[in-house]
């Protein structure tokens, strides 16, 4: 924008569009490119909040739009993923959706989980589908703390993006664990 | 068990599921072109439809106020009021529920934000409809007998009681009606909704 300003002295009105329309093609460009790098986080976030197909679809492609509106105010203080992570959560759990009626939740099973085919594989994949399944019964505002916490991210990292304080992080991280716990060990002895 | 063994297989999983449901570029960009095909999109579309039935209505009537034998100024005032409502009322409501798309804070800023636009739009909402809408059919109803007096050339108060009885058991039978459905409307809309946002708000301040 800046540099629009200081050339407007310069060029013909036209020619600003012109370049006017070409920073925002660019700039428009530069999104879908970094969306595209990124687009597990999205994936992962539609994952644990949609439960079949279509509404998988719809709440990607909300995310996407809502990264897309929110994406001129992106200055970079905080990593792309952390900002990712924020308005995909944000929209997974405050965006207003109609309930539809089309399309059944489909139930878990180990063929959902694409891991190469061998006893072992065999046995983790039925893990993950009781793990899927106890946090698929936790509320909304826990899956999405187990989730950052199961990918990896930092304590302050999932404070920064859920708004609360790293002690209460690790707080309800314990809890969270301990829940999991008891709904899984039966499973797994 | 132990939740750190299965981070490994967790993070496997869902790479796996990024690699199954990886959409190109070109897919990016339609999403960004298409109309938005998401419920926030068709409630903006059919704002959208809903100020033009509105504007087209309110200058008909504001139209049709002038006419061969003269202005008629109490329906040209009718209509401005009910245009400059119909305006406040639809900026606000596209306002409110606009607001959200725009929010790149934390969770927890997101929904105390959310919550409080919420409840101010169901606010509105219910105030003007419970009430805006038996005030305008009343006045309507108040100007159809004025009018029916004048063209008489009968003074207003020759109207008969049981016309004026009958005039105030309309009105009652209309705003309480008004009342009861629009709360019942409301909370059926975004009731639901407002209240997750609130429980998930509440869940979120009860670990601080």
């Amino acid at each position: 924008m800046h540099l629009v300003q200081s050339a407007s002295y310069a060029v013909s009105p036209t020619r600003q569009t012109h370049a006017l329309s070409g920073m925002v093609k660019s700039h428009e460009h530069h999104f879908i490119s970094l969306v595209a790098q990124n687009q597990g986080i999205i994936h992962k976030v539609c994952h644990m909040y949609a439960h079949n197909e279509d509404d998988r679809q719809d709440l990607f492609q909300e995310i996407t739009l809502q990264l897309w509106r929110s994406f001129k105010s992106f200055k970079g203080d905080s990593k792309l993923s952390t900002w990712m992570y924020r308005v995909a959560l944000n929209t997974a759990i405050s965006g207003f959706r109609k309930k539809k009626r089309r399309g059944k939740s489909v139930p878990l099973s180990t063929q959902e989980f694409q891991l190469p085919a061998d006893e072992v594989n065999t046995e983790r994949a039925e893990q993950l589908v009781f793990l899927k399944k106890a946090i698929q019964e936790l509320s909304e505002v826990e899956r999405a703390l187990i989730m950052l916490y199961l990918e990896e991210h930092s304590y302050e990292e999932i404070a920064d993006i859920m708004g609360i304080t790293k002690n209460h992080v690790g707080v309800k991280l314990n809890r969270i664990k301990h829940k999991l716990k008891n709904r899984l060990t039966p499973h797994f002895s | 068990m132990n939740l750190e063994e299965l981070k490994d297989i967790w993070q496997a999983q869902s790479n796996a599921h990024s690699t199954t449901y990886a959409v190109e570029e070109q897919d990016i960009y339609r999403i960004l072109h298409n109309k938005s095909e998401s419920a926030l999109g068709k409630i903006n579309r059919n704002i959208r439809f809903e100020v033009g039935l509105a504007l087209l209505f309110g200058l008909i009537g504001f139209g049709a106020a002038f006419r061969s034998e003269g202005v008629y100024w109490i329906e040209l005032v009718f209509w401005v009021v009910y245009l400059m409502g119909s305006g406040i009322f639809y900026y606000v409501k596209y306002k409110a529920l606009n607001q959200q798309s725009m929010n790149t804070d934390n969770l927890r800023g997101t929904l105390i934000e959310l919550v409080s636009t919420m409840r101010q739009y169901m606010n509105i909402y219910f105030y003007f409809t419970a009430i805006g809408a038996p005030l305008l059919g009343i006045s309507a109803l108040f100007y159809g007998i004025y009018r029916a007096s004048m063209d008489k050339g009968e003074p207003l108060s020759s109207f008969p009681m049981e016309g004026w009885i009958m005039f105030g058991v309309v009105g009652v039978i209309y705003g309480l009606f008004s009342v009861w459905f629009t709360r019942m409307y409301v909370k059926k809309l975004y009731g639901i909704h407002y209240e997750k946002l609130r429980d998930c708000l509440r869940e979120l301040e009860e670990w601080e």
